[in-house]
């Protein structure tokens, strides 16, 4: 059995991906200033992507996710870990990211996260993705045959490792909306490994 | 459509591959440069504007490797379908009934048009998501094909301010020439290899790795005062001109492994070719900044340019010493 930690991303969040109907002109995942539809992501509540539950967190004034910009997330005390989920979403295609895990222990797991593009056209229905019914356009209007949506990915390690920080790397154009941690749940001989992927 | 290329060189290289089979990627190859051209010339840039040069790019494609890529305007068009062609067209997607910026957002770009089923009618194969393909009225297509595409900072900040007029571009290849490039690819690398290293420089602009190294340097210097939005916009198309170019470079250097059966070539185009990634998250991050832009995106564009760059010279060493050893 696997259990999950969502971790907080308070303090971190720096960018806007999400707008409602009476504001989409406010939107900006893009050059173009495109929006994921606010009431199709639970905000402040959890949603489970690729079989793996997040929460995310309550919209932070003006932010509502994370444009990883190297940032640091401090990981609150949990049992030791065998891997990281990241629900995230790239702009402009498919896009990649360094993420360094340190444990408490000293150690250091270099990872490489990968967020799928953003855009999925109508009709497509990915198991690993929350895809929303429409995307929002600046003009205030929205449409269907293109559809926004949240990836998961997973990077999972061998050893449990008492996870103290996770080191995002840089790259503007991948976006992390929240981050869960996954632990073999208390009594478990062992994480049953079939039962996750990205 | 390869994320790296314009609509203009992938629309190319479909109707390069209906006319010469696989090798048809490759054929558009036969260029490896840099053009910056002058700032006052930058405001014309569009989607698919090919890479500039001291030669124009397509005398120089056809000189090297028989495809001939003719362009037209206006009307000689409908002759040339009429005819059974196929071409690649410039158009206004603010016309076209069945793109989500129909009557909303005015943006240019290129799709393919081939005759259509019924008279009057044209047939529309349009690869930009979400991908379509399907008849079209030739009179609503000829509307997509004159228009100011005036600017608009809000729904198209990147590919909007440049009119279209009716420009329209057919593909031929000259087997002769396409035949023999096999057997003289290796005069032909080292053919561009000069070009890119001795560069060069005119009215228009400069050429060659030297004024890719300016065209940094500038992106470093504008990304740290804080860029205008003009330079973003022109630096994000220049980038992506010379990407469309590269992709297709990398079509070139892979047939020529495979022609001369050098396993080495083939692993440096290999690595060339994910090394274009850097060009292409530059190009991205420039774009994005069109909608706001942070102090953070300074050094990290100026981090994949520089990689880009030894990139560069590492293919121009490679074809150095390929030259120098008398390879194959």
């Amino acid at each position: 059995m696997i259990a999950h930690t969502p971790v907080p991303l308070d303090g971190l969040r720096n960018a806007r991906a999400a707008t409602r109907d009476a504001d989409r002109h406010r939107g900006g995942v893009n050059a173009w200033g495109n929006s994921f539809p606010a009431e199709e992501l639970p905000f402040g509540a959890a949603l489970r992507v690729g079989g793996i539950p997040f929460v995310l967190p309550p919209v932070d004034g003006e932010h509502d996710h994370v444009e990883t910009l190297g940032q640091a997330i401090r990981i609150p005390p949990a049992s030791p870990s065998l891997g990281v989920a990241l629900l995230c979403f790239g702009e402009m295609g498919d896009q990649a990211l360094g993420v360094d895990l340190y444990g408490h222990g000293g150690e250091h797991l270099p990872l490489v996260a990968r967020a799928k593009g953003w855009l999925v056209p109508r009709g497509e229905a990915p198991a690993d993705a929350h895809v929303c019914s429409h995307l929002h356009y600046p003009g205030g209007y929205e449409l269907d045959p293109l559809r926004p949506a949240l990836w998961c990915s997973a990077s999972r390690w061998e050893a449990p490792v008492a996870a103290a920080l996770l080191r995002l790397g840089i790259n503007p154009l991948f976006h992390l909306v929240a981050v869960t941690l996954l632990h073999a749940a208390p009594g478990a001989a062992e994480a049953p490994r079939a039962a996750h992927g990205g | 459509m390869p994320r790296t290329a314009g609509s203009l060189l992938a629309n190319l290289e479909v109707l390069a591959r209906g006319a010469a089979g696989p090798a048809g990627a490759a054929l558009l190859g036969a260029r490896w440069s840099f053009a910056l051209p002058r700032p006052a010339l930058r405001e014309s840039l569009t989607e698919f504007s090919p890479p500039g040069g001291p030669a124009p790019f397509f005398a120089a494609l056809e000189a090297r490797t028989g495809v001939r890529v003719t362009e037209g305007r206006g009307g000689a068009l409908h002759g040339h379908l009429a005819s059974g062609g196929a071409v690649v067209v410039a158009v206004d997607v603010f016309h076209l009934p069945y793109r989500p910026a129909f009557g909303r957002v005015h943006s240019s770009r290129t799709v393919r048009v081939r005759p259509g089923p019924a008279p009057g009618q044209v047939w529309v194969d349009d690869d930009w998501p979400p991908v379509r393909s399907g008849p079209l009225d030739a009179a609503v297509l000829d509307r997509a094909r004159a228009s100011p595409v005036p600017r608009d900072e809000v729904r198209e900040p990147l590919f909007a301010g440049t009119p279209v007029a009716g420009e329209w571009w057919a593909v031929e290849v000259d087997g002769e020439v396409c035949a023999a490039l096999p057997a003289r690819v290796d005069a032909l690398l080292d053919e561009l290899r000069r070009e890119a290293v001795e560069g060069g420089e005119d009215d228009a602009g400069r050429y060659g790795l030297a004024a890719f190294a300016a065209f940094r340097a500038e992106v470093d210097s504008a990304l740290t005062t804080g860029p205008g939005r003009t330079f973003l916009r022109t630096a994000s198309l220049l980038l992506r001109a010379e990407l469309g170019s590269r992709v297709y470079l990398c079509a070139l250097l892979a047939a020529a492994a495979r022609w001369t059966g050098c396993a080495a070539l083939a692993r440096e185009a290999a690595a060339y070719h994910r090394t274009l990634r850097e060009m292409e998250v530059a190009r991205d991050v420039l774009a994005k900044s069109l909608a706001g832009f942070r102090p953070e995106y300074a050094p990290f564009v100026s981090g994949c340019l520089a990689r880009a760059g030894a990139a560069e010279q590492r293919l121009a060493e490679t074809l150095a010493r390929r030259a120098r050893a008398g390879t194959p």
